[in-house]
């Protein structure tokens, strides 16, 4: 005589269990019975080529005729590439020559851009460290803002970019730095 | 991707919030990252761990979008344990938490919330309801709290109904991590009489070889608010949910060398 056992939801208990654990399929509870392969659900394998980066068509800013289209095709590239947010182009007084998917005003990104460049620049002096030029700035739990400081002909300009926190996104950034400072570059 | 793990139980007062708090503590005190979220609008672990003492916002708050996740969700003093109330619950809140849940948001904010954990613990409501499901649905692992008694054995088979459906339905990726005997009394004639026929009568490795026993304990744990590791008087009772959480992180070990990932043999250590 039983306690448990015999009851009735006891049993469908343990005929679920049975099916649930044969799933894990645990090396410790496999020793009297052969390891099964892991049989993968159709629906998983959707679920994980859902999640692959789809191909994204590029346009090159090359073939683009005026300087603005192609600096504004340059980031808007990037953030495609790497999912940022968002990202501006600006000079040292903020105005802005390529702005793709601004959070706020494009008015209030040239400033902020211009109070993040000053405090970069005087960081590096206070600091002792002249010439800084990156700025990383967690601005919540998800987003970081990174503030590049680039010159042309001893000009500085500015790359601003929102991205996720997660990514390393440096190469990203200096690729499409070298792409921005050829184009301005250009007599 | 930290993973999502949900404690649940079809039925209430078997030690879900008490699980849920000490084995988030005890995973934190092994070095991982963990957000322990409150998802049940009952609050009991809201009330348990006092989190109202620094915001009265949580969960529902930050899926209305009303608040960011650093304004409801705190590291503790163990640094690497963080706490999510369930945040404001009136009958407006509780109605829109399960439309968020039976709509999918709820799920995608956990996924998107996993991001800067290794482990999401969530407290779930007991029963079988579509928070419960929506919960399920976001998580990687769900771990059953039950006790060593008739009634809360014999409310399993509804819980393992659900989590078989979702695994099929929706979540192939769900899988069910273990039930936790709580509140075990070994001095319960009857309960060591069951809890021998449970170990022999259910599938190896479906209950962890790890109880927790009963121990007055956890009552001055709760007056205090804290998880029972942090009372001095609780080094024992603490040291149950410290090996529940090695046995845990064994079995997902294991797991993850039964699903066939191929070793590094051939590249060496370094």
């Amino acid at each position: 005589m039983t306690l448990v056992l015999d009851s009735s939801e006891i049993r469908e208990a343990i005929a679920l269990a049975s099916g649930l654990t044969s799933a894990l399929n645990l090396p410790v509870s496999a020793a009297e019975e052969k390891p099964r392969p892991l049989a993968v659900p159709a629906a998983s394998v959707k679920k994980v080529q859902d999640k692959l980066p789809q191909p994204v068509d590029e346009v090159d800013p090359t073939a683009l005729v005026y300087r603005g289209d192609q600096l504004e095709q340059v980031i808007r590239n990037m953030c495609q590439r790497s999912h940022f947010s968002g990202a501006v182009v600006t000079d040292d007084t903020g105005l802005p020559f390529a702005v793709v998917n601004p959070p706020v005003s494009i008015e209030a990104i040239s400033a902020f851009t211009t109070v993040l460049g000053g405090a970069l620049e005087r960081a590096g002096s206070l600091l002792g460290h002249h010439g800084a030029e990156y700025l990383s700035l967690d601005v919540n739990y998800e987003e970081k803002i990174i503030l590049r400081r680039f010159l042309i002909d001893d000009a500085p300009y500015y790359l601003l970019a929102i991205c996720p926190q997660d990514i390393d996104e440096r190469s990203e950034i200096e690729i499409s730095i070298d792409q921005i400072v050829s184009i301005l570059n250009k007599k | 991707m930290g993973k999502i793990v949900t404690i649940a139980s079809q039925k209430g007062g078997v030690g879900k919030t008490t699980t849920a708090l000490n084995f988030s503590y005890s995973l934190s005190r092994l070095g991982e990252r963990v957000l322990l979220i409150d998802a049940d609008p009952q609050g009991g672990m809201s009330i348990a761990t006092n989190i109202r003492k620094k915001t009265g916002r949580g969960l529902i708050d930050y899926l209305a979008g009303k608040s960011q996740l650093k304004e409801v969700a705190f590291y503790t003093k163990e640094k690497k344990m963080a706490i999510m109330g369930i945040g404001t619950v009136d009958p407006d809140s509780i109605h829109q938490l399960e439309d968020w849940a039976r709509k999918g948001a709820l799920s995608r904010a956990l996924q998107h919330i996993a991001k800067h954990f290794d482990y999401i613990v969530i407290d779930a409501p007991a029963g079988l309801g579509s928070l419960t499901i929506a919960l399920l649905e976001a998580s990687q692992g769900v771990l059953l709290a039950s006790q060593c008694r008739a009634l809360s054995l014999k409310t399993l088979p509804k819980m393992l109904s659900l989590i078989t459906w979702v695994q099929e339905k929706t979540n192939p990726d769900l899988s069910l991590e273990g039930i936790v005997l709580t509140m075990r009394n070994r001095d319960n004639e009857t309960e060591n009489e069951m809890f021998k026929e449970i170990s022999t009568g259910f599938p190896a490795d479906l209950f962890f070889s790890n109880f927790i026993s009963y121990d007055p304990v956890y009552e001055l744990a709760s007056l205090r608010s804290i998880p029972v590791g942090m009372l001095k008087a609780g080094n024992f009772a603490a040291r149950n949910y410290f090996q529940l959480a090695i046995e845990y992180k064994e079995k997902e070990m294991l797991l993850a060398q039964s699903k066939g990932e191929e070793d590094d043999a051939g590249s060496g250590l370094f």
